[in-house]
This record gives C-alpha cells, structure tokens and sequence, in this order.
C-alpha cells in the first residue's frame, strides 16, 4: 500500500507544475498593461514604470514564472491589485466556505444518489424506478443557476423557509444551495449506482446468500451493496472537478464567499494574480481530491495495488 | 464490420454485414422511447434555429421602450423584456447560438482529441506520456474555471467561446482514443497493414480511428450539451457572449434581476436550456445503449 502511495506521487507533482505553468502562462500573455488598468487614469509615465519595476513586471515571463513558483512553495501568491492584500490569505479565507459548500453537496449526492440507486434496483421498472430515471435526467441537464434561481423563489422568498443568500445563518444558509449543486452528482450516483448494483445482484455469490435463507436486506446491504459500490467511488474522484465548477456559479447566485466567487469577481475585476492564484489553488485541490480518492480505491479493491 | 481498408474487394457479404449493423443500432436505438424523444427535440431545435427568421414572430433585437415588461399574452406569447424586446423571438434567435456553441467546439475538441490521443496510443513511449500528462492537466482544472481564464485572456465575445471549450474539451476525448488505439494496435489487421510497409500516418487514419468512430459519435452527442450548458454558465456569469447577443444564459442573467416583476424573462430562456441539454442528453445515451452490444464485441 505504501509503495502505491509513493508510486503515485511524482505523477501528481508533474500535474500540478503543469497546472502551474498552464495557468501562468495564459494569464501573463494578456495584451494590455495590468498597472494601466489598475491606476486607469490619474497615471503618469514614471509612476508606471517605477511599479513595473518594483513589480518585476518587465522581466521576460519565464523568469516571472520561476519568481511565482519560488514564491508559491513558500506559500507567497502574489498581491491582488485590487484589494490590495496577499492572494494566499484572500484565499484561506475563502476556502473553508467553498469546503463547506461542496462538502454539503456531496452529502446530498450521496444520500440521496445511493438511496434512489439501490430502490430503482430492487425495484426494477417500478414507477419509483423511472422516477428516479426522469430526476437524474433533470439533474444533469438543469442549469444550476435556472435552478438556484427558482428554489431561491420558492423557498426562500414564498415560503420563507430558507434564507435566499448569503452565508450567516450557519447550516441553514447551506441547504439550498447544497441541493442545487448536488443534484447534479446525485442524479449520476443514482444511475451507476442501480446498473452496478443489478449487474452484482446476479452473480453467484449473492444467489448463494439467498439460497442460505437470507432476506433481502441484509443480502443487498451486506453482501450486494458493498462491492457494487466500487465504481461509484472511481466516479465520485471525477466529480470533485465537477463539484468545483458547479460551485463556481452556485455561490455567486447564493452570495456564499467561497474560491469559486473569488474567481469571478477577479475576473470582472481584472484582478490577474487573485484569478491566478484562484485558479491554481481550486485546480491543485481536484488533483489532491483525486489522488486521495486512488488511495481510498486501492484500499477498498486490493486487486488494484498489484497492477 | 471493421471498415477495413486494406481488404482488396469489397465483398457482397461484407456490404450485408455492415448493414445488418446500422440496423441492428437503428433497431435497439428505436426501442428506447427517450431516445427519440431526444431525436424530436433536437430536429425541432434545428429547425428553429434554420428557419429562425421565419417562425420568430418578432424583431429579436428590436428595443421598444413603450412595451417594456409585458406579461405573457396574445400580443407577445413569453411577454417582453427590460428593453421591450419579444422574449419568444429572442429564444428562438438563441437557438441559434446554442446549437453553434454545441456543434463547434464540440467538433473542434473531438477532433483535437481524437488526433492527439491516437497519436499516443500509436506511438507510445514519451510522446504518449507527453500528451498524457498534458490530458491530466487539462482535466484536473474544473472545465468553467480554464474556459474563465482563457475568456479572461482572449476577452468576452462568442465566437472566443469555440476557442475556450476547444482548448478545455480535448483532453476526455485523447483518453478514450489513446485506449481504444492501444487494443487496436496489437490486432491483426493493424499488423497487416505495418508488415505490408503501410506508413504510420495512413495505419492511424484509416484503420484505426475508423474503428474507433462509434466511441468518437458517442463523446459528440454527449459533448455537445456539456458545451451548451458552459455557454450558458459563461454568458450567465458575464464572460460569454455579449449584449445584444440573444444567448440564453445571457437572458436568464438579465432577467434575474427583474425576476420578482417579470419572472418571463429569466423562467423561459432557463427552460429552453434545461430542454435543449435534456434532448441532447436522451440522444447521446440512447445511441451509447445502442452501441453497446457492439462495442463490447470489440
């Protein structure tokens, strides 16, 4: 197990200076001066060319890209230009609220998908069964920021059940915007969940815990479930990015203060290093969400850590 | 069944097997309700955005302050939005840039894709690592934030939208090619054709990415309305298409605001999404269950 860990790290550090690189250098070649636009226009020539100075702005890119890097390791991200403070602290800030958010989803993916998946397979064709067919459907194709919009409505502002936005009433502010963002991945969940479930449900071992006498329950619970749950943990890996885009849009429409509204609003503002500290930080997350979800992989199904 | 190429005569049996194929796929794919459901609406979607000009009862663009925010009736059927404009004729005008946004880009990355993951299938070593670890990259931004940073770099404006989803939608194609490659590689007619001195260049093109044509027909159908729905997200989140441009996350964007007053404007274009992804979604799995049978064959 030790040395499947260790054989896995050198990949996720070539991943992750690529993320660094990729992003660096998309976000450097934009044509325009970021002090221009910064001081827009109560400038004068020397005052720019002191800042570019003073911001190494006028050193070839790949020298600027190895002073980033130098100053990522250490934990240095740069400054915003707009707000005027480290990106590294802006984004700790916003981190625990972005966790909170898609820790929440995934709860809800989970629960939900799991539930709906092991019904719809016991109860195969059943009008529970299409039910859950047309909700997974709705879910991979309703635009989260539609949906946010009308539960935002209803719940929120009908009803009076749950606050509209923001992010000050603890748990409460959390629920909507967990469903919005989770249904999604709890619709897949649900799909991978039924067919994987169904495939087990006929191979010889579950016939044979039958055929000890058992109900159905504990043979679904305690013989079926397990392994048919395999793929769906392969699959949760791949929805952390998923999860990470959606949220994106799902806290700007909830006004949750999270990485994902960062990024935006660097974007309307122009705000280079904030949008690239952002971006990078979001994008290392999904390659450690990833790596952790291999390791769970690995100690679940031993096959794997002999390949 | 392989499209082979390197077969002299193209025999009357061969020609009978690849029927039986398509109608084979056709047959299952018939079956499946929510495939053609998907087929409808996607034809009604393609016929409104051809014949848009036609079937929009409205000037989309045209700005008419003395009917600003008119509710849903006779005069307009979805009512009207902050500018007066026909919220109908707006929608259907936006079908136009939905199914664009769909079938570009989508064809663009799969194209990157397929090239680039066959490549490394084929030649394997370090240019297969190489393109590998760039896939691995790729995937591991969340897709909306690297098309937000390439937006941010290139500038809002639609057509800068075919550039973004190209350069995010590549990298899930070249896995899915580079693999079918590998199996492809060892198999005879592949071995055939190397012994016989065909060049590398001609094995990759035309044996084997047209045995990996199914796989490459399945990520398009269902590409296309991840594409549409980045559109919308991007266009909703302000980097997309720009005012007056009738996208449909633009419009839900705009009417959001007005949504307690005049839900119309944000409720409907949201609908037209929601559909337009449903359908393509139908058509994508029924044409994967379709397939299936043959895929595994494989």
């Amino acid at each position: 197990m030790t040395r499947y860990i260790l054989s896995r790290i050198p990949v996720t550090i070539v991943i992750i200076i690529g993320i660094t690189a990729v992003t660096f250098f998309l976000l450097n070649v934009v044509p325009g001066d970021p002090i221009a636009l910064m001081m827009k226009e109560h400038i004068n020539p020397e005052t720019i060319a002191r800042v570019r100075l003073q911001m190494h702005l006028d050193d070839p890119a790949i020298v600027r890209y190895f002073r980033f890097m130098w100053g990522a390791l250490q934990g240095d991200l740069g400054v915003s230009y707009k707000l005027n403070r480290p990106v590294a602290g802006l984004l700790m800030g916003a981190f625990p609220k972005t966790m909170a958010l898609a820790g929440s989803a995934l709860l809800v993916a989970w629960v939900v998908g799991i539930t709906a998946g092991i019904v719809s397979a016991v109860k195969q064709y059943s009008a529970f069964d299409y039910g859950s067919m047309i909700f997974a459907l709705l879910g991979v194709s309703v635009p989260v920021f539609w949906s946010g919009m009308l539960l935002q409505y209803l719940f929120g502002l009908k009803l009076g059940w749950l606050p509209i936005s923001g992010y000050n009433e603890g748990v409460r502010s959390l629920v909507l915007p967990a469903i919005v963002l989770g249904w999604a991945s709890a619709a897949s969940i649900a799909r991978l969940t039924r067919s994987s479930l169904l495939e087990v449900m006929r191979t010889d071992y579950v016939r044979t815990a039958y055929a000890k006498g058992l109900r159905d329950l504990p043979v679904i619970l305690r013989h079926a479930l397990q392994n048919s749950l395999l793929p769906v943990v392969t699959v949760m890996a791949m929805q952390v990015a998923g999860l990470l885009s959606g949220s994106v849009i799902t806290e700007s429409i909830f006004g949750i203060p999270g990485i994902g509204r960062v990024s935006v609003g660097a974007i309307q503002g122009r705000d280079m290093p904030l949008l690239q500290g952002a971006v990078i930080f979001t994008a290392v997350l999904v390659v450690l969400g990833n790596l952790l979800a291999d390791i769970a992989y690995a100690f679940l199904d031993p096959r794997i850590r002999y390949d | 069944m392989e499209p082979e190429a390197g077969a002299a005569e193209y025999s009357e049996d061969m020609e009978l097997q690849g029927t039986t194929f398509l109608r084979e796929v056709w047959q299952s794919f018939k079956r499946n309700r929510l495939a053609l459901a998907g087929v409808a609406i996607v034809l009604v979607l393609i016929l409104v955005a051809v014949f848009a000009p036609w079937v929009a009862p409205k000037d989309p663009f045209k700005v008419n302050l003395a009917d600003q925010f008119l509710a849903p009736g006779k005069k307009y059927w979805l009512g009207t939005d902050m500018y007066g404009r026909d919220v109908l004729s707006r929608i259907i005008y936006g079908a136009r840039i939905s199914l664009m946004i769909g079938l570009v880009p989508t064809l663009l990355s799969t194209g990157i894709g397929t090239v680039l993951g066959v490549v490394a299938g084929y030649f394997g070593g370090r240019t297969d690592g190489f393109i590998m670890r760039l896939a691995d990259v790729v995937l591991a931004f969340p897709s909306l934030l690297l098309a937000m940073v390439v937006m941010y770099t290139l500038g809002a404006s639609l057509y800068n939208i075919f550039i973004a989803l190209s350069i995010v939608g590549w990298a899930g194609t070249s896995r899915v090619v580079r693999a079918q490659t590998l199996s492809f590689k060892e198999r005879e007619f592949v071995e055939a054709a190397r012994a016989a001195g065909v060049k590398h260049w001609v094995i990759m093109a035309r044996h084997i990415v047209p045995n990996c044509l199914p796989q490459i027909l399945i990520l398009i159908t269902l590409g296309i309305p991840g594409a549409i729905m980045s559109e919308a997200s991007l266009s909703f989140l302000g980097v997309g298409a720009q005012p007056p441009a009738a996208s449909w996350g633009l419009m839900v964007s705009n009417g959001r605001e007005y949504f307690l007053t005049a839900s119309w404007n944000s409720v409907y274009p949201g609908f037209a999404i929601l559909l337009t992804v449903l359908g393509f979604n139908f058509l994508g799995d029924g044409l994967r269950d379709a397939l299936d049978p043959y895929l595994k064959r494989q």
